[in-house]
Protein backbone atom coordinates (compact mmCIF):
# COMPACT_ATOMS: atom_id res chain seq x y z
CA UNK A 1 0.00 0.00 0.00
CA UNK A 2 1.62 3.15 -0.80
CA UNK A 3 1.42 6.45 1.45
CA UNK A 4 -0.51 8.11 -0.84
CA UNK A 5 -3.47 5.96 -0.17
CA UNK A 6 -4.27 6.55 3.76
CA UNK A 7 -5.68 3.81 5.18
CA UNK A 8 -9.33 2.88 5.16
CA UNK A 9 -11.84 2.95 8.24
CA UNK A 10 -11.53 -0.83 8.56
CA UNK A 11 -7.94 -1.08 8.61
CA UNK A 12 -7.65 2.19 11.43
CA UNK A 13 -10.27 0.03 13.18
CA UNK A 14 -8.34 -3.63 12.34
CA UNK A 15 -5.33 -1.29 13.82
CA UNK A 16 -6.36 -0.03 17.08
CA UNK A 17 -8.36 -3.36 17.62
CA UNK A 18 -5.23 -6.04 17.06
CA UNK A 19 -2.78 -3.69 17.92
CA UNK A 20 0.72 -5.08 16.95
CA UNK A 21 -0.32 -8.41 15.42
CA UNK A 22 -2.35 -5.97 12.79
CA UNK A 23 -1.49 -7.41 9.20
CA UNK A 24 1.87 -6.55 8.05
CA UNK A 25 0.32 -3.77 5.05
CA UNK A 26 -1.40 -1.62 7.98
CA UNK A 27 1.99 -1.66 10.32
CA UNK A 28 3.51 -0.85 7.03
CA UNK A 29 1.49 1.97 6.15
CA UNK A 30 1.69 3.57 9.47
CA UNK A 31 5.79 2.81 9.91
CA UNK A 32 5.82 5.94 7.36
CA UNK A 33 2.19 7.78 7.62
CA UNK A 34 2.26 10.17 10.14
CA UNK A 35 -1.40 11.30 9.43
CA UNK A 36 -3.06 8.10 9.90
CA UNK A 37 -0.91 6.81 13.12
CA UNK A 38 -2.18 10.53 14.51
CA UNK A 39 -6.00 8.98 13.55
CA UNK A 40 -4.75 5.58 15.32
CA UNK A 41 -3.33 7.46 18.32
CA UNK A 42 -6.83 9.57 19.10
CA UNK A 43 -8.89 6.15 18.51
CA UNK A 44 -6.74 4.09 21.24
CA UNK A 45 -6.82 7.57 23.17
CA UNK A 46 -10.34 7.72 23.36
CA UNK A 47 -11.02 3.78 24.12
CA UNK A 48 -8.35 4.05 26.53
CA UNK A 49 -10.10 7.19 28.52
CA UNK A 50 -13.37 4.86 28.53
CA UNK A 51 -11.75 2.53 31.08
CA UNK A 52 -10.01 5.42 33.13
CA UNK A 53 -13.07 7.50 33.01
CA UNK A 54 -15.13 4.25 35.05
CA UNK A 55 -12.22 3.70 36.79
CA UNK A 56 -12.66 6.89 38.32
CA UNK A 57 -16.36 6.48 38.72
CA UNK A 58 -16.31 3.76 41.22
CA UNK A 59 -14.66 3.94 44.43
CA UNK A 60 -13.30 0.36 45.90
CA UNK A 61 -14.28 -0.71 49.40
CA UNK A 62 -11.48 -2.14 51.43
CA UNK A 63 -11.56 -6.15 50.69
CA UNK A 64 -12.26 -8.51 53.21
CA UNK A 65 -10.13 -9.50 55.94
CA UNK A 66 -9.71 -12.89 54.49
CA UNK A 67 -10.70 -15.89 51.95
CA UNK A 68 -7.98 -18.66 52.53
CA UNK A 69 -7.32 -18.68 56.05
CA UNK A 70 -10.71 -17.92 57.54
CA UNK A 71 -12.96 -18.44 55.06
CA UNK A 72 -15.98 -15.81 54.87
CA UNK A 73 -18.94 -17.24 52.96
CA UNK A 74 -22.22 -15.05 52.09
CA UNK A 75 -24.82 -15.49 54.89
CA UNK A 76 -27.06 -16.80 52.26
CA UNK A 77 -25.07 -19.40 50.94
CA UNK A 78 -23.51 -20.31 54.26
CA UNK A 79 -27.14 -21.29 55.37
CA UNK A 80 -27.95 -23.01 51.90
CA UNK A 81 -24.72 -25.24 52.92
CA UNK A 82 -25.39 -25.82 56.27
CA UNK A 83 -29.34 -26.27 55.16
CA UNK A 84 -28.63 -29.25 52.50
CA UNK A 85 -26.05 -30.80 54.93
CA UNK A 86 -27.70 -31.07 58.22
CA UNK A 87 -30.54 -31.99 56.24
CA UNK A 88 -28.57 -34.76 54.40
CA UNK A 89 -26.99 -36.02 58.03
CA UNK A 90 -30.52 -35.80 59.56
CA UNK A 91 -31.93 -38.51 56.65
CA UNK A 92 -29.14 -40.53 56.58
CA UNK A 93 -29.69 -40.52 60.85
CA UNK A 94 -33.28 -41.53 59.95
CA UNK A 95 -31.89 -44.32 57.27
CA UNK A 96 -30.07 -45.74 60.14
CA UNK A 97 -32.42 -45.66 63.12
CA UNK A 98 -34.78 -47.30 60.60
CA UNK A 99 -32.30 -49.88 59.90
CA UNK A 100 -31.10 -51.05 63.26
CA UNK A 101 -31.13 -54.40 64.38
CA UNK A 102 -34.64 -54.09 66.46
CA UNK A 103 -33.94 -56.97 69.31
CA UNK A 104 -34.39 -53.37 71.60
CA UNK A 105 -38.07 -52.29 71.72
CA UNK A 106 -38.91 -49.70 69.79
CA UNK A 107 -38.04 -46.34 70.52
CA UNK A 108 -40.66 -44.03 71.15
CA UNK A 109 -40.90 -41.31 68.24
CA UNK A 110 -40.04 -38.03 70.31
CA UNK A 111 -36.94 -39.98 71.90
CA UNK A 112 -35.99 -40.45 68.03
CA UNK A 113 -36.34 -36.73 67.06
CA UNK A 114 -34.39 -35.65 69.72
CA UNK A 115 -31.19 -37.96 68.80
CA UNK A 116 -31.55 -36.34 65.11
CA UNK A 117 -31.54 -32.88 66.24
CA UNK A 118 -28.39 -33.59 68.60
CA UNK A 119 -27.04 -35.21 65.38
CA UNK A 120 -27.58 -32.11 63.44
CA UNK A 121 -25.88 -29.69 65.97
CA UNK A 122 -22.92 -31.75 66.55
CA UNK A 123 -21.73 -32.84 62.73
CA UNK A 124 -21.75 -29.04 61.08
CA UNK A 125 -18.23 -27.85 60.73
CA UNK A 126 -16.61 -25.61 58.20
CA UNK A 127 -13.79 -28.73 57.13
CA UNK A 128 -17.49 -29.62 55.21
CA UNK A 129 -17.53 -26.54 53.15
CA UNK A 130 -14.09 -26.46 51.90
CA UNK A 131 -13.78 -29.99 49.99
CA UNK A 132 -16.46 -29.22 47.42
CA UNK A 133 -14.56 -30.79 44.64
CA UNK A 134 -14.10 -33.89 45.81
CA UNK A 135 -17.48 -33.55 47.64
CA UNK A 136 -19.54 -32.76 43.98
CA UNK A 137 -17.31 -33.85 40.73
CA UNK A 138 -19.45 -31.86 39.18
CA UNK A 139 -18.82 -28.41 40.83
CA UNK A 140 -15.86 -26.92 38.39
CA UNK A 141 -18.81 -27.41 35.66
CA UNK A 142 -21.31 -26.06 37.86
CA UNK A 143 -18.83 -22.36 38.33
CA UNK A 144 -17.44 -22.10 34.70
CA UNK A 145 -20.81 -23.15 32.60
CA UNK A 146 -21.84 -20.32 30.39
CA UNK A 147 -25.68 -19.22 29.56
CA UNK A 148 -26.73 -22.22 30.60
CA UNK A 149 -25.18 -22.22 34.25
CA UNK A 150 -27.45 -23.84 36.96
CA UNK A 151 -29.07 -21.94 39.21
CA UNK A 152 -28.39 -21.86 42.46
CA UNK A 153 -31.81 -23.91 43.30
CA UNK A 154 -30.54 -26.29 40.40
CA UNK A 155 -27.79 -27.21 41.75
CA UNK A 156 -29.32 -27.41 45.02
CA UNK A 157 -32.03 -29.88 43.42
CA UNK A 158 -28.80 -31.78 41.74
CA UNK A 159 -26.86 -32.21 45.46
CA UNK A 160 -30.35 -32.87 47.41
CA UNK A 161 -32.86 -33.74 45.03
CA UNK A 162 -35.32 -35.23 46.98
CA UNK A 163 -34.67 -33.39 50.54
CA UNK A 164 -37.83 -30.66 50.48
CA UNK A 165 -39.94 -33.91 49.01
CA UNK A 166 -38.59 -35.83 52.03
CA UNK A 167 -39.57 -33.32 54.23
CA UNK A 168 -42.73 -32.65 53.11
CA UNK A 169 -43.63 -36.38 53.19
CA UNK A 170 -42.57 -36.76 56.56
CA UNK A 171 -44.28 -33.55 57.65
CA UNK A 172 -47.32 -35.09 56.09
CA UNK A 173 -47.23 -38.15 58.07
CA UNK A 174 -46.31 -40.24 55.31
CA UNK A 175 -42.69 -41.26 55.70
CA UNK A 176 -41.30 -42.01 59.27
CA UNK A 177 -39.09 -38.92 60.35
CA UNK B 1 11.13 0.32 33.29
CA UNK B 2 8.60 0.11 30.43
CA UNK B 3 4.91 -0.51 30.70
CA UNK B 4 5.73 -4.04 28.84
CA UNK B 5 8.25 -5.11 31.14
CA UNK B 6 5.79 -4.06 34.12
CA UNK B 7 3.15 -6.11 32.81
CA UNK B 8 5.32 -8.71 32.05
CA UNK B 9 6.56 -8.49 35.57
CA UNK B 10 3.30 -8.61 36.90
CA UNK B 11 1.94 -11.28 34.85
CA UNK B 12 4.70 -13.55 36.24
CA UNK B 13 3.88 -13.03 39.39
CA UNK B 14 0.18 -13.60 39.32
CA UNK B 15 1.26 -16.82 38.02
CA UNK B 16 3.62 -17.83 40.44
CA UNK B 17 1.08 -17.01 42.69
CA UNK B 18 -1.54 -18.96 41.46
CA UNK B 19 0.59 -22.11 40.99
CA UNK B 20 1.17 -21.95 44.44
CA UNK B 21 -2.50 -21.11 45.85
CA UNK B 22 -3.39 -24.38 43.62
CA UNK B 23 -1.05 -26.45 45.61
CA UNK B 24 -3.34 -25.76 48.72
CA UNK B 25 -0.96 -22.32 49.70
CA UNK B 26 -3.25 -19.92 51.57
CA UNK B 27 -1.28 -16.77 51.46
CA UNK B 28 -0.28 -17.01 48.12
CA UNK B 29 -4.38 -16.89 47.08
CA UNK B 30 -4.81 -13.99 50.41
CA UNK B 31 -2.34 -11.96 47.50
CA UNK B 32 -4.32 -12.67 44.24
CA UNK B 33 -7.38 -11.19 46.14
CA UNK B 34 -5.10 -8.05 47.05
CA UNK B 35 -4.22 -7.95 43.20
CA UNK B 36 -7.63 -8.68 41.88
CA UNK B 37 -10.22 -7.41 44.58
CA UNK B 38 -10.00 -3.41 43.26
CA UNK B 39 -10.45 -4.83 39.12
CA UNK B 40 -13.36 -7.73 39.88
CA UNK B 41 -15.27 -5.41 42.28
CA UNK B 42 -15.52 -2.68 39.44
CA UNK B 43 -16.44 -5.19 37.06
CA UNK B 44 -19.06 -6.45 39.21
CA UNK B 45 -20.20 -2.82 40.00
CA UNK B 46 -20.20 -1.69 35.80
CA UNK B 47 -22.27 -4.43 35.43
CA UNK B 48 -25.23 -4.43 37.99
CA UNK B 49 -24.84 -0.85 38.91
CA UNK B 50 -25.16 -1.32 42.85
CA UNK B 51 -22.36 -1.16 45.54
CA UNK B 52 -24.11 -3.84 47.42
CA UNK B 53 -24.47 -6.47 45.42
CA UNK B 54 -20.63 -6.05 43.93
CA UNK B 55 -19.34 -6.58 47.09
CA UNK B 56 -21.79 -9.34 47.87
CA UNK B 57 -21.17 -10.98 44.24
CA UNK B 58 -17.18 -9.90 44.40
CA UNK B 59 -16.70 -11.62 47.67
CA UNK B 60 -18.89 -14.93 45.84
CA UNK B 61 -16.46 -15.14 43.49
CA UNK B 62 -13.16 -15.34 45.28
CA UNK B 63 -15.00 -17.89 47.23
CA UNK B 64 -15.37 -20.05 44.62
CA UNK B 65 -11.98 -19.10 43.06
CA UNK B 66 -10.62 -20.45 46.15
CA UNK B 67 -12.90 -23.51 46.33
CA UNK B 68 -11.95 -24.34 42.76
CA UNK B 69 -8.81 -23.29 42.43
CA UNK B 70 -6.88 -26.91 42.69
CA UNK B 71 -9.18 -27.03 39.40
CA UNK B 72 -7.38 -24.50 37.46
CA UNK B 73 -5.88 -25.26 34.12
CA UNK B 74 -2.67 -22.72 33.36
CA UNK B 75 -1.31 -20.99 36.05
CA UNK B 76 -0.76 -17.90 33.67
CA UNK B 77 -4.85 -17.84 33.06
CA UNK B 78 -5.85 -17.84 36.46
CA UNK B 79 -7.11 -13.32 35.43
CA UNK B 80 -8.88 -14.68 32.64
CA UNK B 81 -10.29 -17.62 35.03
CA UNK B 82 -11.43 -15.53 37.51
CA UNK B 83 -12.98 -13.18 35.25
CA UNK B 84 -15.00 -16.11 34.11
CA UNK B 85 -16.07 -16.78 37.48
CA UNK B 86 -17.32 -13.19 37.90
CA UNK B 87 -19.47 -13.18 34.34
CA UNK B 88 -20.86 -16.63 35.39
CA UNK B 89 -22.12 -15.13 38.84
CA UNK B 90 -22.95 -11.72 36.98
CA UNK B 91 -25.56 -13.54 34.38
CA UNK B 92 -26.93 -15.64 37.54
CA UNK B 93 -27.47 -11.93 39.07
CA UNK B 94 -29.50 -11.03 35.86
CA UNK B 95 -31.35 -13.86 35.90
CA UNK B 96 -32.22 -13.52 39.54
CA UNK B 97 -33.48 -10.16 38.89
CA UNK B 98 -34.77 -10.84 35.17
CA UNK B 99 -32.46 -8.45 33.49
CA UNK B 100 -30.28 -8.15 30.40
CA UNK B 101 -26.58 -7.20 30.65
CA UNK B 102 -26.28 -2.95 30.04
CA UNK B 103 -23.40 -0.91 31.80
CA UNK B 104 -25.01 1.36 34.21
CA UNK B 105 -23.89 2.18 37.54
CA UNK B 106 -25.59 5.26 37.08
CA UNK B 107 -28.59 5.40 39.77
CA UNK B 108 -25.80 5.71 42.53
CA UNK B 109 -23.57 8.22 40.27
CA UNK B 110 -26.81 10.00 40.93
CA UNK B 111 -27.77 9.31 43.98
CA UNK B 112 -24.18 10.19 45.39
CA UNK B 113 -24.66 13.78 44.02
CA UNK B 114 -24.11 16.21 47.02
CA UNK B 115 -26.65 19.04 47.33
CA UNK B 116 -25.21 21.86 45.15
CA UNK B 117 -25.05 24.40 48.34
CA UNK B 118 -23.46 22.07 50.60
CA UNK B 119 -19.97 23.18 51.50
CA UNK B 120 -17.45 22.12 48.96
CA UNK B 121 -20.29 20.68 47.04
CA UNK B 122 -20.16 22.25 43.64
CA UNK B 123 -17.06 20.53 42.08
CA UNK B 124 -18.49 17.35 43.65
CA UNK B 125 -21.92 18.32 42.42
CA UNK B 126 -20.00 18.87 38.74
CA UNK B 127 -18.61 15.08 39.38
CA UNK B 128 -21.68 13.46 40.04
CA UNK B 129 -23.01 15.37 36.83
CA UNK B 130 -20.70 14.20 34.82
CA UNK B 131 -20.63 10.67 36.34
CA UNK B 132 -24.44 10.27 35.04
CA UNK B 133 -23.82 11.91 31.54
CA UNK B 134 -20.67 9.70 31.27
CA UNK B 135 -22.82 6.16 32.12
CA UNK B 136 -25.79 7.50 30.43
CA UNK B 137 -23.86 7.42 27.24
CA UNK B 138 -21.75 4.48 27.91
CA UNK B 139 -24.98 2.78 28.25
CA UNK B 140 -26.72 3.82 25.56
CA UNK B 141 -24.05 3.04 23.70
CA UNK B 142 -24.15 -0.40 24.75
CA UNK B 143 -27.63 -0.81 24.37
CA UNK B 144 -27.01 -0.44 21.29
CA UNK B 145 -24.40 -3.30 20.31
CA UNK B 146 -25.28 -6.67 19.83
CA UNK B 147 -24.91 -9.05 23.51
CA UNK B 148 -21.62 -10.59 22.26
CA UNK B 149 -20.05 -7.43 21.02
CA UNK B 150 -21.09 -5.86 24.24
CA UNK B 151 -19.32 -8.30 26.13
CA UNK B 152 -15.99 -8.75 24.23
CA UNK B 153 -16.20 -4.87 24.43
CA UNK B 154 -16.88 -4.21 27.75
CA UNK B 155 -14.18 -6.49 28.95
CA UNK B 156 -11.66 -5.40 26.69
CA UNK B 157 -11.61 -1.62 26.67
CA UNK B 158 -13.46 -0.82 30.09
CA UNK B 159 -12.22 -3.80 32.40
CA UNK B 160 -9.16 -3.22 30.33
CA UNK B 161 -8.43 -7.15 29.41
CA UNK B 162 -5.99 -8.01 26.65
CA UNK B 163 -7.64 -10.17 23.76
CA UNK B 164 -6.77 -13.18 24.77
CA UNK B 165 -7.67 -12.87 28.57
CA UNK B 166 -11.03 -11.40 27.43
CA UNK B 167 -11.42 -14.35 24.54
CA UNK B 168 -10.56 -17.12 27.26
CA UNK B 169 -12.91 -15.06 30.20
CA UNK B 170 -15.77 -15.30 27.59
CA UNK B 171 -14.84 -19.03 26.02
CA UNK B 172 -14.46 -17.54 22.94
CA UNK B 173 -12.09 -17.92 20.09
CA UNK B 174 -9.53 -15.01 19.59
CA UNK B 175 -10.54 -14.27 16.28
CA UNK B 176 -14.40 -14.25 16.90
CA UNK B 177 -13.51 -11.29 19.80
CA UNK B 178 -11.41 -9.62 17.53
CA UNK B 179 -14.43 -9.33 14.83
CA UNK B 180 -16.96 -8.51 17.57
CA UNK B 181 -14.54 -5.64 18.67
CA UNK B 182 -13.93 -4.49 15.05
CA UNK B 183 -17.67 -3.95 15.06
CA UNK B 184 -17.77 -2.64 18.28
CA UNK B 185 -15.28 -0.35 18.07
CA UNK B 186 -16.75 0.84 14.30
CA UNK B 187 -19.97 1.60 15.84
CA UNK B 188 -17.57 3.35 18.59
CA UNK B 189 -16.35 5.95 16.44
CA UNK B 190 -19.94 6.44 14.90
CA UNK B 191 -21.08 7.62 18.56
CA UNK B 192 -20.54 11.36 18.87
CA UNK B 193 -22.44 11.70 21.98
CA UNK B 194 -19.72 9.24 24.04
CA UNK B 195 -16.98 10.81 21.92
CA UNK B 196 -18.17 14.14 23.01
CA UNK B 197 -18.27 13.35 27.24
CA UNK B 198 -14.93 11.70 26.45
CA UNK B 199 -13.27 14.28 25.14
CA UNK B 200 -14.46 16.98 27.73
CA UNK B 201 -16.73 18.72 25.20
CA UNK B 202 -20.19 17.71 26.13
Amino acid sequence: MSNTTHLTEDQLIQAVVDGPEAAAEIRLHLRGCQECRNKVQALEAELGGLAEMAADTIEVPPRPASFAAEPSRPARSRTMWSTVIAGSLAAAAALVLALLPTDQPPQAPAQAVVEIAALEEVTINDDLFWEPEEAFSNFDEYIMADDDTLSDQDFLDFVAPDLDETTSQCQAGRTPC
Amino acid sequence: MGADANITQELNLVAALARKARKGDAKAFDKLVDIFWGDIYRMVCYRTGSTMDAEDISQEVFVKAFSAIGGLGEAASFKSWLYSIAMNLVRDHYRRRGVRSIMSPLGEAEANTPEPDSPAGDDRAVDGVFKGQFWTKVNDFCAGLAQGEREAFTMRFIDGLSIRETAQALDRSESAVKTQLYRAVAKFKGDKQLLQVLRGEA
